[in-house]
C-alpha cells in the first residue's frame, strides 16, 4: 500500500469507484479472517469444556470400607471408565481410561505434548486470550476500513450529484 | 510508412504488456510464498515457545504418519529452532528478490 496522501475529493467518480472496490474487497479478507480467527477460537474453547467432561463431577465419597475406597477412589479419577474410541468417524471400538490424569496436546507443526489435565486447560485457555486478543486488534483494523469506505462513498456520491446538477436536463 | 510505425508501436505495446504480465504472476507467486512462510513462522514459534514451559514429566511426540513417536524434549526444541533458522533464512532470499 502506498502511503502517499492524496485527497479523495481530487478524484474522479471512476476513480473513487476503484478505492471503493479495492476497500470492498480488503474489508472482505478482514472479516473473513475475523469469522475464521472465531471458529479457532471456539474449538479452543470446546477443548477446555472437553477437558472438563473428562474431570468426574462426583463429590468426594464416603470412605466406609478399604474396597470401596479403592473403588470410589477409581471412579472417582475416571480410570476404567468406559469409552468409545472412533477409529474412523463412522467406526468406533470400546475402551477404558487407564490414565485420567493426563491428556496429550497437539501443539502444532506435528508435535504433540503430554499434560496433565489441569496443565491442558491452561493452554487452551492461554490460547483462547490468544486469539482474542488479535479478534481484538482486528475488529479495530474493520471499524477503520469500514469508516474508509464510508467517507469514500460518502465524496463519490457528492460527486455525482455535481455532475448530475452540472449537466442540464 | 505511417503504418510501419503504428505496427512497430502495436509490436512494442505487445511485448511490453507480456513483460508486465509476467511480472505480475511472478509477485502474486512472491507474495504467496512469503504469506505461506510467515504461516510457518508463526506456527513453529507458537510451538517453541510451548517447547520452553516444558516440565519434565511432560513427554513430546512426533506424529510420524499415523501414530505418535515419543521424542526426546531437547531433541524437539533443536528441532524446531533449526526449521525456524531455515524459514527466516527463506524469507531473507525472498527478501532480495522483492
Amino acid at each position: 500500500m502506498t502511503e502517499q496522501q492524496i485527497d479523495i475529493t481530487d478524484l474522479s467518480p471512476a476513480q473513487l469507484q476503484e478505492v471503493k472496490k479495492q476497500l470492498d474487497a480488503e474489508l472482505d479478507h478482514l472479516t473473513n479472517s475475523y469469522s475464521q480467527l472465531k471458529q479457532a477460537q471456539a474449538k479452543f474453547k470446546a477443548c477446555v469444556n472437553d477437558i472438563g467432561e473428562l474431570t468426574p463431577k462426583s463429590k468426594v465419597p464416603k470412605f466406609k470400607r478399604e474396597h470401596v475406597i479403592y473403588v470410589e477412589m477409581r471412579q472417582l479419577m475416571n480410570v476404567g471408565k468406559e469409552i468409545l474410541v472412533p477409529l474412523t468417524s463412522s467406526l468406533y471400538v470400546p475402551g477404558k481410561i487407564n490414565d485420567p490424569e493426563y491428556v496429550v496436546v497437539d501443539v502444532g507443526t506435528g508435535y504433540y505434548v503430554r499434560k496433565t489435565k489441569s496443565e491442558a486447560r491452561q493452554h487452551y485457555t492461554s490460547k483462547s486470550n490468544f486469539v482474542q486478543q488479535n479478534l481484538e486488534t482486528l475488529q479495530k483494523a474493520i471499524e477503520k476500513k469500514q469508516d474508509n469506505v464510508q467517507s469514500v462513498v460518502g465524496v463519490l456520491q457528492s460527486k455525482l450529484q455535481e455532475q448530475r446538477q452540472a449537466q442540464p436536463t | 510508412m505511417v503504418e510501419k510505425t503504428i505496427s512497430a508501436v502495436q509490436a512494442k505495446l505487445q511485448q511490453s504488456s507480456l513483460t508486465f504480465q509476467k511480472a505480475e504472476q511472478e509477485l502474486t507467486e512472491i507474495i504467496e510464498a512469503r504469506q505461506r512462510l510467515d504461516s510457518q513462522l508463526s506456527e513453529n514459534e507458537l510451538v517453541l515457545q510451548e517447547f520452553k514451559l516444558l516440565k519434565p514429566h511432560n513427554t513430546v511426540y512426533k506424529l510420524v504418519g499415523p501414530s505418535l513417536v515419543p521424542q526426546d524434549q531437547e531433541e524437539a526444541r533443536t528441532n524446531v529452532e533449526k526449521r525456524l533458522e531455515y524459514i527466516r533464512n527463506e524469507m531473507l532470499v525472498l527478501g532480495i528478490v522483492f
